[in-house]
């Protein structure tokens, strides 16, 4: 990073060497794969939008809320996309460009029948393993529930927020908002949501408001992006 | 983005002080994250972008309760045949951790997206939202406080 930098030395070295190689478990990477809805490398060719299709047969498979949330939010908002990633971002994002718009794609969903063999469903999180991965996984007594569920809930109250933003519906924002600051006052989407409030309260004519906020946001954060775009927020209306 | 980058994530999310089932939740949601972010990623500028959600989401996650991992999912027990070099490069990244985790979270952070994960000055500026030269002193501080905490152990040692 420096030249002028300390040396670390040949010991401090050694070590950083040794974490270089740590990986996650491929029991781990697998799970990982099955909450977001994404197939394994093995399965599905890097081109193929295949988590959308997964959909209906995951909703019928009866598995649990969190994959099902997963899958469609990966799906509609760039689950292709983040599978074709696999092969180099820069080819991948070509890909997305030459994918059909997202709407049709959900559209198609819909209509494709499930295979009795669905290939990208997210199965019970055990039973996914890398090809020629070694048998670290063992039989699945239930589908874990746990962080990332929290995140979802946060992004239903944010999404909603946001959506009534989109249909210039402040009302509906801010009480989406306040449940959510009810629900996860320190919930991982808290900055988004700060910024949407604000929003919300320029919109609904809550000048003063949105000023104390865009305030209250610029002393808290240590992001010069948040508080750039609370400037921008604060002075384009 | 997930086969390209999901060691990464997970390998910071770790050395930032989270344990490992954690970081595998903390992995998740960052990608989650990016998945609705895709848009906004610049061509490029993915690494940084997911050093910094990891970041990010590791703040909350370090106040967790550690989580019971499932015996089923409890990492594997070293083989006695495990060849040596393995269980040396385990006691290794456990004495990094102990060294890293006497650091502030600041240094610490910056060590490991330089050191560990070879990001620039300018990516680690842009993951951490800081100007490139906070960036270059904390990398200083760190491997100083690094070579204290290394001299008091070896002296402990003795």
């Amino acid at each position: 990073m420096s030249d002028e930098l300390p040396p670390l030395g040949p010991e401090l070295e050694g070590l950083f060497d040794a974490a270089k190689s740590d990986v996650p478990t491929a029991a781990a990477k697998a799970k990982a794969r099955a909450m977001l809805g994404l197939p394994t490398p093995a399965v599905i060719p890097p081109s193929t939008p295949t988590p959308a299709v997964s959909t209906p047969a995951t909703v019928s498979s009866g598995l649990g809320m969190t994959a099902v949330k997963g899958v469609l939010v990966l799906g509609l908002l760039g689950g292709a996309y983040v599978v074709g990633m696999r092969v180099g971002d820069s080819r991948a994002r070509e890909e997305l460009a030459a994918l059909p718009p997202k709407t049709v794609v959900v559209e198609k969903i819909v209509q494709v029948p499930v295979p009795a063999e669905p290939a990208v469903v997210p199965p019970p999180v055990a039973e996914v393993v890398d090809a020629g991965a070694p048998a670290l996984v063992k039989p699945v007594k239930k589908p874990e529930a746990d962080q990332p569920d929290d995140l979802m809930a946060e992004l239903v109250f944010v999404d909603g927020a946001r959506k009534a933003l989109a249909s210039k519906d402040a009302t509906a924002a801010l009480a989406s908002l306040a449940a959510y600051d009810a629900k996860f006052p320190r919930g991982t989407m808290r900055t988004d949501a700060q910024l949407l409030k604000l929003e919300a309260l320029l919109l609904a004519g809550k000048r003063s408001d949105a000023e104390a906020l865009g305030k209250k946001v610029t002393t808290t954060t240590d992001s010069e992006l948040v508080r750039e775009r609370v400037k921008r927020l604060l002075h384009a209306k | 983005m997930f086969e390209a980058h999901y060691d990464l994530v997970w390998r910071v999310l770790r050395r930032v002080g989270l344990p490992d089932a954690t970081a595998e939740d903390g992995a998740q949601q960052v990608f989650i994250i990016a998945s609705r972010r895709m848009s906004d990623i610049e061509v490029g500028k993915e690494r940084a972008f997911l050093c910094a959600t990891a970041v990010k989401v590791a703040g909350p996650l370090r106040s967790r309760p550690r989580r019971d991992v499932p015996v089923e999912d409890a990492p594997e027990p070293v083989d006695e045949h495990t060849p040596a070099d393995l269980v040396h490069r385990k006691q290794q990244r456990a004495l990094l951790d102990r060294f890293l985790g006497m650091l502030d979270e600041d240094l610490r952070t910056v060590l490991v997206l330089t050191e560990l994960e070879g990001l620039s000055k300018r990516e680690v500026a842009e993951a951490l939202d800081i100007p490139e030269g906070t960036a270059a002193s904390r990398l200083r501080r760190a491997r100083e406080e690094l070579a204290k905490v290394l001299a008091r152990w070896k002296e402990g040692q003795r």
